[in-house]
This record gives structure tokens, sequence and C-alpha cells, in this order.
């Protein structure tokens, strides 16, 4: 028995020792950190390759399919990649919390992830970052707010895809009956001085319109709120929730001069009609579906599907607020997440979809986002056609945005 | 003697020609007189114009083979409308209106939507547009047979929606004629029917329903069957009389935000009018996608972004 174990024990011990080196080398090209990961590596020609990509279906207007969208865009990457095969899984878009969910629990991961409303990244040491694997030149076409909100640390984390970022939505009449140049303050943007100086006129006016207009509270709130940048570090720029009580105190303030509508305490404000019905010269946050609903409006005035002798019409102007180098802009941002669960060379495979799929042009238009890929713009702008893109492509070569997005952490609603 | 005999036969000869003068005063298309003549009409350049073109434009709308204007023209597609008036009546079909033709134009026993057609094999759904008047039978989404209407007056305007089809009655009853088919309109009883009054089809005529031929609804009849999809559709602005919804609510109003959540991509389930679970669903849905709070509920702010008022 002893003979026998002497024989055994070193052979059970060779498997073991084999074994174990192959898990490790399985390990090591599965999750292989950032740093350790050859990027040299191509893809092989000959190879087929089958990428997993999830993403979140969107509900499209006028009855479009975003799955047909999504397809139309990987047939035209496979005419350059014919041996990448694309392998689609679309949620709803409100499963959010039960793809991370699976996500973390490991039960099933894609290749490819796109955010979507995606905000947590818990996964992250699990996933490729996108700052190792674009080349400088490539980074420089993504526009700077898309490579400045999806970071991880002093990383870029993700693809940047789609942006929404928010703006203010101006009567245009009213700007300029206060005597401020539309075209000055679509360069300039507002500042908290410009609202103070802005009732100061409005209030002259016969009319007495309001300054500022929001869906709610917290809108209003966010809206005159202080931005500036957090200690953490220059490319982790959010807002602190230290500004809150700032953000009431100036909410009382423009209250207490009476340049906000008397309602705007109470619960269940939206000013959304304050702002149509011409009674406030702002509306904020505007972002580009905003746009696009009131572009529409005006589209169904003119085609007589709306009643006119209910509806008020007036000059609408977007205008950012003030940028400055310590306030960003609050900014939603997607992008396109790649997993290292797979050999080098399958990785970069997954890399290469989700580098195409960010360029994307005509799909952002539809879904009312705005293209991060600069080379992608001309397109998106033909297809979107619902506001002034040239103000919102602008705004996007700002370098310095505000996360998280939205607004979650502000309190006091004594106003 | 001969001066009486002779005194009677004129006298016959009087009272037979005031006969015949008087049944040609009552006959509808006799000249009046030599100069009130009945002239043929037919595709001449210039082409003719005049009263009686706009009569058998009319006419020729009435029984549904002419969708044009109405202006007096006699134009090739008034041509064509003759033409294949004739053929549907057996006269030659010379696009020459001519007393024979006007005898049938004013007659109402002539078939006016075509020939009769085998029922359509695939699922039936039927689409009424109101401003064309005309109801359209499609099978497997793909249009089968069109059929001239009539639709409601404009102080009783015929609901728009998608409603299905909850009831089937054959036999004659007055003025819904010889069929009826209603419709699943909670605000309201309406249906397709027939009439018992042809001539009053391809106007705005009904009290808010969908008035056909007898002969036309009785092959229709055939076709359908209860929860058969029935859309009526108009263009023109949304009436909203109403300025908060909530769920269960009913009314014209409601249809009209259905059909706007579904532009946008949201889907409140079938146009019927009633804000519901899917409804309030649709509406929850496309706030939340937007940021918005998802209260399920529409106010007048949200009223405005959806253009609708």
């Amino acid at each position: 028995m002893a003979g026998l174990n002497q024989r055994w024990v070193p052979r059970i011990l060779l498997v073991f020792l084999i074994v174990l080196g192959l898990r490790l080398w399985q390990i090591g090209c599965i999750l292989p950190s950032n740093k350790q990961f050859d990027f040299s590596n191509q893809i092989n020609p000959d190879k087929k390759y089958t990428v997993l990509l999830w993403d979140f279906d969107r509900p499209l207007p006028a009855g479009a399919s975003y799955r047909e969208e999504l397809q139309r865009e990987i047939q035209a990457f496979n005419k350059s990649y014919p041996n990448i095969r694309v392998e689609l899984r679309l949620f709803r878009w409100d499963q959010e919390e039960e793809v991370i969910a699976a996500i973390k629990r490991h039960q099933d991961l894609p290749d490819v992830l796109a955010t979507g409303p995606l905000t947590d990244l818990a996964f992250a040491d699990e996933i490729l970052l996108s700052d190792s694997y674009l080349a400088p030149e490539d980074k420089r076409e993504y526009v700077p707010l898309a490579l400045a909100s999806i970071a991880l640390g002093p990383d870029i984390a993700v693809w940047p895809r789609y942006l929404a970022p928010q703006l203010y939505l101006a009567n245009r009449d009213y700007l300029q009956a206060a005597g401020l140049a539309t075209e000055t303050r679509q360069q300039e943007g507002l500042a908290w001085e410009d609202f103070l100086a802005l009732g100061e006129k409005l209030y002259q006016l016969p009319q007495q319109p309001f300054v500022l207009a929001s869906f709610d509270y917290q809108g209003l709130l966010a809206a005159v709120a202080p931005r500036q940048l957090d200690k953490v570090g220059e490319s982790l720029i959010s807002w602190p929730a230290s500004v809150a009580p700032e953000a009431v105190k100036r909410v009382q303030e423009l209250y207490q001069r009476g340049y906000l509508p008397p309602t705007v305490c109470q619960e269940g404000y939206l000013g959304l009609q304050d702002f149509f019905s011409g009674r406030a010269a702002l509306l904020t946050p505007a972002e580009p579906w905003l746009l696009r609903m009131v572009s529409e409006r005006t589209d169904r005035l003119q085609r007589g599907l709306l009643a006119y002798e209910d509806a008020k019409s007036f000059p609408v102007v977007l205008v950012p607020p003030r940028l400055t180098p310590t306030s960003g802009l609050p900014v939603r941002t997607e992008g396109l997440v790649v997993f290292k669960r797979r050999a080098a060379d399958e990785i970069k495979a997954a890399a290469m979809v989700a580098s195409y799929l960010s360029k994307s042009g005509t799909l952002p238009a539809q879904l009312d986002l705005l293209p991060a890929y600069r080379p992608a713009q001309e397109a998106w702008s033909q297809a979107w056609r619902w506001g002034n893109e040239s103000v919102l492509l602008t705004i996007l070569e700002h370098p310095i945005a505000l996360m998280p997005y939205p607004y979650t952490e502000l309190e006091g609603k004594d106003a | 003697m001969q001066l009486r005999r002779l005194l009677a036969v004129g006298w016959l000869v009087v009272v037979l020609l005031l006969t015949e003068s008087r049944a040609a005063a009552l006959s509808p298309y006799q000249p009046r007189c030599q100069c009130d003549s009945v002239r043929i009409l037919s595709l001449q350049s210039p082409p003719l114009t005049g009263a009686d073109v706009t009569e058998l434009q009319l006419q020729l709308t009435r029984l549904g083979f002419y969708q044009g204007t109405v202006d007096g023209v006699y134009c090739p597609l008034v041509a064509q409308a003759v033409k294949k008036m004739q053929a549907a009546v057996g006269l030659p079909s010379t696009g020459k209106v001519d007393e024979a033709t006007w005898e049938k134009l004013v007659s109402q026993e002539i078939r006016p939507a075509g020939t009769p057609s085998a029922p359509p094999k695939g699922i039936i759904s039927i689409l009424v547009d109101i401003d064309a008047q005309t109801l359209v039978v499609y099978s497997d989404g793909a249009p089968y047979k069109l059929y001239p209407v009539a639709i409601g007056k404009p102080e009783s305007p015929t609901p728009v929606g998608e409603w299905v089809i909850t009831e089937k009655a054959a036999g004659w009853h007055g003025a819904t004629g010889i069929r009826w088919m209603r419709l699943s309109n909670p605000w309201g009883s309406y249906g397709i029917h027939g009439t018992n009054n042809p001539g009053s089809i391809g106007q705005m005529s009904s009290a808010g329903c969908v008035r056909m031929f007898n002969h036309d609804v009785v092959e229709l009849y055939d076709w359908v069957r209860e929860g058969t999809l029935v859309v009526l559709k108009r263009n023109g602005p949304a009436t909203l009389l109403r300025r908060q919804f909530t769920m269960g609510m009913v009314g014209q109003d409601v249809v009209y935000i259905q059909w706007r959540l579904r532009e946008l991509g949201f889907d409140p389930g079938r146009a019927d009018g009633v804000y519901g679970e899917d409804t309030a669903r649709a509406v929850a849905s496309w706030q939340k996608y937007r940021g918005l709070t998802a209260t399920g509920q529409i106010d007048e702010n949200l009223l405005y972004l959806l253009g609708l008022i």
C-alpha cells in the first residue's frame, strides 16, 4: 500500500499541477488585466468569431424598429468583417436592474454591452478599458464631453456612443425684449447673474413673464445650482451634494423677487405650461427629445392637426448654461462596454464591434440623442432635423461634463 | 253629322296632345321646351362645362364611381367614371351620357360598387376613411374591396378610433336598412348598416353611423364576424375638451392620445377610447423613458408636449 502511494502521489501531483497550470492560463486569457492585454493581436481572418451583443430595445417613433435599425448597422459592419458574426440580444429598455443583477451573478455575460440607460458599471473589473484600446488619433474624433463623462477613475471605460446634453429652451421674444442678444447668449451661455438680470428686465414688461420654468421643482434647483468641479479629479466631475443648499437659496431668491411662478412650491408643480403658454422666458432641462416634441407640435399645427384657437406659438432658441473651466454641463452619456471573458483575439473582435457601433450617425438621431463620434455628426444632422443642431453640436465640444445624471442628491424642497 | 264626327275627332286629338304634353312634363329628364333639351355629354376639347355636368358628377359620386372634384367640367376622370358606370349597368361603355345613361344614373336600381366579389380568404379588417367617405375591406392587411359610404353629419360626427364588431343583425330595420353591425364604441350606439335612403350615400348624412348601400352591406355582412377590427380615421384637428386624463376616462379625446402615444413608439393597445391600464402603462412608460415622473396620468403640460393642444 505504501509502495502504491509512493508511486501514485507524484503522478497525481503532476496531473494536479498540469490542470492548475491550464486553468491559470485560461484565466489569464479570459480576464487579462488591461495592462497585460496585448492589443497588437490581430483577429484571424480565417477564423469565425461570434460576438454576443446585449442592448436595450428602444421605442422609436412612427413604428420604426430599433432591432431592425441596429441589425442594419450590424450588416454594414459585416461587409467589412464577414467572419465576425454578431449575435444580438435585446432587453426591454426598463430592464436595467435585471441585466446588472445577471451580470453581477455571472449568470450570463455578453461580449459587448450597450449601456443604454445603465449608470452603474459595478462590474468594472471585468471590462476592457477603451482608453487602452483606442488609438490617440481615434480618440480625438470623439467629442470631449463623451470621453469625459464615461470614466472609471482616470480611464475611459467604455466606447462612447450617444449623448443628451441639458440646455435651456428660451422664448426668443422675451430674450429680445429684455435686451439680450440671442446669438451672444448661445455662445456664452446663461449664468446665475443672467437669471437675476433677466428677471429684472422681464419684471418691467407689461405681462411680467417669469424667468424660469421647469418640469418640476428638482429641475428648477438644477437649473440655478452652481456647478463646480469635484475634488476627486478633473476627469471625475460631479455636482456635490454640498451645493444643494446654495441651489435652494437661489431658487428662494428668485421666488421672493417674483421671478418664479407663485405655484412653484406646490406639490406636483409642472412648469411646462408656464413656458409654453408664454408665462416664462426659459424652460429647463431641455434635452433633444423635448426639441423633437416642440418641432412635431409645430408641424402638427401647420398640417391642421391642432385646433389653432387654443394654440400659442412663439419662436424658441436653445441656450446652454454658462460653461467655465470650473462648471460643466449635465449630460447623459451612453456607451458600449467590452467584457474580458474570452481569448485575446475574441476580445479584440468584440472591441471592433463596439468601436464600429460607437460611430453611428443616423440611429442616435432617431433616438433623440447626439452622436459621440465627430465624423458621424453630418449624417446625424441630416437625419435629426428637429432643432438647432449647430448649438447642440457646439456644446458637445466643451471639455467638462457633470456626473452623475440625473440629479438625485438634491434635498430641501422648502423654498 | 260629319261635322260632329269631325269635331269629336278634333277634340280627341286636342285631349291626346294635351295629355302627352303633361306626361312629358312629368318625366324627370324630358325637356320642358326645345331650348331646354338634354345635350349629350362626352369628352371634348375644350371640355364641356355646365350645370348638367355638375349633376352628372354628383350622381356618379353618389354611386361611388367618381371621387374627383365636383366642378362642372367634363374631364377625362368623369369620362372614365361614366364608362365604368355604363359597364356596370350593361350599357355600351361609350363615355357618352345620353338619355339611356341618364335614366340609369338617376335610377337607384343599379349596383354601384361593381359586381359581387368572392369572400376574401385572409383575416379581414376594415378601414373607413371618413374624409374620402369610403370603406375598404382588407384581407391579411391588403386592400380587397372598396365601398362608398355615408358618414356622420357635422353635428353628429362619426367617431374615429379602432373598434371591433360586437353584434350582427339581419333583416329590414328601416333607416338602418337590411343589415346592422354594431361597433364597440363605448360612448354611443354606432354601427355599419344599410339604408332606406340610397341617395344619401357619399354624403355627410348619418347620425354618426357608417351607412352603405343595401346590396353592399349584405355582401360585407357575410364576410365579417364579431371581433372584426374596424378602424375609422379622418384627417383634421384633434378635438380635446378635457385637460386632465386618468384611468377610467372614456371619450373621443382618449383615442387621439392613444394614437399619439403609438406614434411615439409607446403602445397603448387598441385605440378604443378607454383610458385603461394599457393606456396608463404606455403613458407611464413614456414619462419614465423621458426622465419625467411616471404618473401614468396626462395633464395639460403633457398634452402640449404630445402636440394635442
